[in-house]
């Protein structure tokens, strides 16, 4: 190749001191996923937090105004109801309360999404290929050409990527380094399924250009 | 504060990493999706062998189970169609464009379309993604 990048143990090195690093330094999987749906969803947080401050952190005042609530809707049968269901939100099937107690504000997935764009800016500069340009290459021109059906390809491309990583509960980094290096059933599923289905699409973008 | 500082470190290396590999290189990634160019797969696949290693030796993780709900087939295989498309995972895009390629602005917003749709659609439709951390 004539390109100047990494060799594969170097890259490797790269991509698995992360993943434990990140681990090992905030106590949960490094993931790019669920900082773009916390970026993007960042007004519901906002929402959430300024009503559990009128509220008050006390859960059980929260349950209590809960109940209040539902008997005041439904009468008292469903009272029974809807303690089972409070008891059962740490069962199996949802996420352990402290897992949650350890997710990121979104203001610290902002920083992760940033830090990354800081970081790509970092490596086309010591790499001298930092370019501002249109196009992404010669190889995508040549399948997808430089008018209005490559920039229609582009973003609906991006939406494919966003809608598939958020239902699949994560991405490359997610399920691919931190899943897999863990693995997690779901993660081994997940890396499996999107590389074979990138590669099948690669192989047929490239029969249908020809 | 810490968590944020600690985050941002970690997100820049991550960039500068991913960027050097080449996975912010279109033509690169369609190479290693057409088997043309394995380095790419190999520099992956080792790198989770790696924290594989770390994780069962030095980190020994609890919790945070990835179990295959209804989302992950599907969901993954839309991923990786656009992925094969734009040559870009929702970090990829940032890198392409940190490196000056304004097509990654076009995948960006395609993405936080796409990530949206996803949450309204999961709520009508109530399927599990699974983490409840999405």
């Amino acid at each position: 190749m004539s390109s100047g990048y990494w060799p594969w143990w170097l890259g490797a090195i790269g991509l698995g001191g992360i993943t434990l690093a990140y681990f090992r330094l905030l106590g949960r999987p490094f993931g790019v996923t669920s900082a773009w749906s916390r970026v993007v969803f960042a007004r519901e947080e906002i929402d959430v937090a300024r009503e559990e401050a009128r509220i008050g952190d006390d859960a059980k005042a929260m349950e209590d105004a809960l109940l209040a609530a539902t008997l005041e809707e439904f009468g008292p049968a469903a009272e029974e109801a809807m303690r089972k269901e409070l008891a059962s939100s740490t069962a199996e099937g949802t996420t352990p309360r402290a897992e949650l107690a350890k997710r990121p504000a979104w203001t610290e997935s902002l920083v992760l999404l940033g830090g990354i764009f800081v970081g790509g800016f970092l490596a086309a500069l010591s790499s001298r290929s930092f370019g501002v340009r249109t196009d992404l290459g010669p190889e995508f021109s040549r399948i997808f050409g430089d008018g209005f059906f490559g920039v229609a390809a582009l973003f609906l491309g991006g939406g494919l990527v966003g809608f598939g990583t958020t239902m699949a509960g994560g991405c490359t980094s997610g399920h691919g380094l931190s899943g897999c290096s863990r693995l997690q059933p779901g993660s081994l599923v997940s890396t499996c399924v999107f590389l074979g289905a990138a590669i099948g699409a690669a192989f047929a973008m490239e029969a249908i250009a020809r | 504060m810490k968590r944020a500082a600690i985050t941002g470190v970690v997100g820049i290396v991550f960039g500068f990493v991913i960027g050097r590999i080449g996975f912010g290189d279109w033509a690169e990634v369609h190479r290693m999706h057409l088997f043309a160019d394995l380095r790419m797969f190999i520099t992956f696949a080792v790198g989770v062998a790696g924290s594989m290693a770390g994780f069962f030796l030095l980190i020994r993780p609890k919790g945070y189970k990835r179990k295959v709900h209804k989302g992950t087939i599907p969901g993954s295989l839309l991923f990786g169609l656009g992925w094969a498309i734009t040559g870009a995972c929702p970090a990829i895009v940032l890198v392409q464009l940190g490196h000056g390629q304004l097509a990654g602005a076009v995948t960006g917003a395609g993405i936080v379309t796409g990530v949206w749709l996803q949450r309204k659609v999961q709520e009508r439709f109530r399927w599990d993604s699974g983490t409840c951390d999405t």
